[in-house]
């Protein structure tokens, strides 16, 4: 009980930009210990990109660019991601799929093929 | 403590960044033109959309973000700490990588009132901010039945402190005390978050603390469980929760902790309690009021192909304060604000926005230190009525009952999300 709740304050801790409050606080802790997150690199000018816009719906889960902070897949980089997308066998990725034409998903899935991977992110599928 | 100096400190430097940033631009003719975006509040959707519109939109704009505090508590797995679960520093998030990674100038005070006129927000010190569009990602406010003390009766809705003054009210009761939650009417924010609390906060009290004479009992203003209804019902079932639907509360009494509430067609009943949680009716946040951007209703009406408002141009509106179809939620917050984003940056680069957006919803809901259950929708732009709606209402809301195995997930869940919004 007591290690599966560290392990989850851990898991929070590491990706938070974390900052202590409260009581006896005002400790400020490294807002990206262990490179978890990925160097950004801002463009220097707006182009449209409808796929960019809708795999944008991937990212509260897949992470920013498709780089997962944890064990769920990272989708950066990915060329068949339109294959999996409707046969992935966990229930709630099931259940977004079903809301996405394929249309849209050949748009997302050509959109994240262009995308770099982070080194240490996890694109197993075992989750 | 020593937060006032700090704040004082980070201003300071966000300031001294605010200049650098704008002496490095390139002196070429275009500085006077790139234009100005500022996004007024920082929490999902407004952290959000100040992240993706550098992201996407890189040098071709600058953007601010205005917010009064520097540190944001989340509120989505806030029900965690009721229950000892997590702490709110766990839920604690900073601006830095906006400030450092997506070169955002951050300025920590509110909007008090904006001038559409002349598109200049004046904030809270008299000082004044111009803008080419601005986006308002305020949240949430109450309506209060009368003038109470939240300290006394704390919502415990918006995260952070009332998180924390809850969570002692509840580690303060004794086996036999009462602990009495009202849930607001719909629309308000997190549809499942009050039937989640009743459950975490039953089972800590059965089952954490070891109480076989206390009580859960909730007051439900709607006519019935909302959203998840079979699962919370299992939930209230297995932890002996008191659930009355049809219960308005009318009253708070915040001395003696009573409070009054029609039942039905019955008025003036009363209940007290060693604990109340009122969670007030909501309506969208004061600054959109003032603004004049309700248009009679609670919340403000916007094109949901750009969540520009329908009253006044330039001034966008992402997050629980907009009216559509949508839940009040983060993960969904998170994605109005993307296309907000995209639309702004089209609109800026005279591009024509993009007809057919898609924004999907997740909440995941712990009903007790082990179990939780999720809930999913994913929505379509509706052009005939102006609306998000449901891409397949036979299918959706989709539902997953309470499991160890959920319980897990939702902290992989939680952590890309947040990354995704604040990192
Ligand atoms: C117990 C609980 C559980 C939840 N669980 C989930 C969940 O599982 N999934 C989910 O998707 N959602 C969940 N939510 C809902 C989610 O937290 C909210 O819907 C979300 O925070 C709304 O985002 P927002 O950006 O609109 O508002 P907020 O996050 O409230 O941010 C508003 C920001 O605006 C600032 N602000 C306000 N006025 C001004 C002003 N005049 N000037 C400058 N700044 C201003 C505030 O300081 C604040 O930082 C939960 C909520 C609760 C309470």
């Amino acid at each position: 009980m007591l290690y599966r709740k560290s392990k989850y304050l851990w898991g929070l801790a590491l990706i938070s930009s974390f900052a202590l409050i409260g009581c006896g606080g005002g400790t400020t802790v490294d807002s990206n210990p262990s490179g978890t997150t990925q160097n950004i690199t801002l463009p220097t000018s707006f182009s449209v990109n409808d796929g960019r816009l809708l795999a944008a719906n991937c990212a509260q889960c897949h992470g920013t660019n498709g780089n997962s902070v944890n064990s769920w897949d990272s989708i950066a980089g990915k060329s068949d991601i339109a294959g999996e997308f409707y046969e992935d066998e966990n229930a709630l990725m099931g259940a977004v799929a079903h809301g996405f034409t394929q249309n849209e998903v050949d748009n997302i899935a050509s959109w994240l093929k262009t995308l770099p991977k982070n080194n240490n992110s996890n694109d197993d599928n075992d989750d | 403590m020593n937060n006032k100096n700090r704040l004082d400190r980070r201003d300071f430097i966000k300031y001294l960044s605010l200049g650098a940033l704008f002496s490095t631009i390139p002196l070429s003719s275009n500085v006077a033109t790139i234009p100005h975006v500022v996004v007024v509040g920082a929490g999902f959707a407004g952290s959000t959309c100040a992240k993706y519109l550098k992201l996407w939109g890189g040098d071709s704009i600058n953007v601010t973000i205005i917010e009064p505090n520097s540190i944001y508590v989340s509120p989505i797995l806030s029900n965690l700490v009721l229950n000892n679960q997590i702490t709110t520093n766990q839920l604690s998030f900073n601006y830095d990588k906006h400030i450092n990674s997506y070169q955002i100038n951050m300025i920590y005070k509110s909007v008090s009132t904006i001038d559409s006129v002349n598109k200049e927000l004046v904030l809270s010190d008299n000082s004044r901010v111009k803008y080419d569009k601005v986006i308002l990602a305020p949240g949430i406010d109450f309506i209060k039945t009368n003038n109470y003390d939240f300290t006394k009766v704390p919502h415990a809705w918006i995260a952070g402190e009332q998180t924390n003054i809850l969570k002692t009210q509840i580690d303060s009761m004794v086996d036999g005390d009462y602990f009495v939650m009202t849930i607001p009417k719909s629309p308000y924010r997190c549809p499942p978050g009050p039937y989640e609390r009743a459950c975490v906060v039953a089972d800590y009290l059965k089952n954490s603390k070891g109480f076989t004479n206390s009580r859960v009992i909730v007051l439900d203003e709607n006519s019935d469980i909302i959203v998840e209804k079979q699962n919370f019902q299992n939930a209230f079932n297995a932890h002996g929760v008191d659930y009355r639907p049809n219960c308005k509360v009318t009253q708070v009494d915040d001395t003696n902790k009573t409070l009054t509430y029609t039942e039905g067609s019955i008025a003036g009943k009363t209940i007290t309690a060693t604990v109340l949680n009122v969670i007030p009716n909501q309506k969208a946040a004061k600054i959109i009021f003032d603004t004049g951007l309700t248009g009679g209703g609670n919340f403000a009406p916007v094109n949901l192909l750009s969540y520009e408002s329908t009253i006044k141009s330039d001034i966008h509106i992402i997050g629980d304060s907009h009216h559509s179809s949508q839940p009040k939620a983060g993960h969904i917050g998170n994605s109005e604000a993307k296309i907000c984003a995209d639309a702004v940056l089209r609109i800026l680069s005279n591009n024509p926005l993009y007809q057919n957006p898609k924004t999907n919803s997740a909440c995941y809901s712990p009903t007790s230190s082990t179990e939780a259950s999720w809930l999913n929708a994913v929505y379509k732009y509706d052009a005939v009525n102006n609306n998000m709606i449901l891409t397949d209402s036979s299918y959706y809301p989709k539902s997953s009952p309470s499991s160890t195995y959920n319980y897990r997930e939702m902290f992989k869940w939680s952590e890309n999300l947040f990354a995704d919004t604040f990192s």
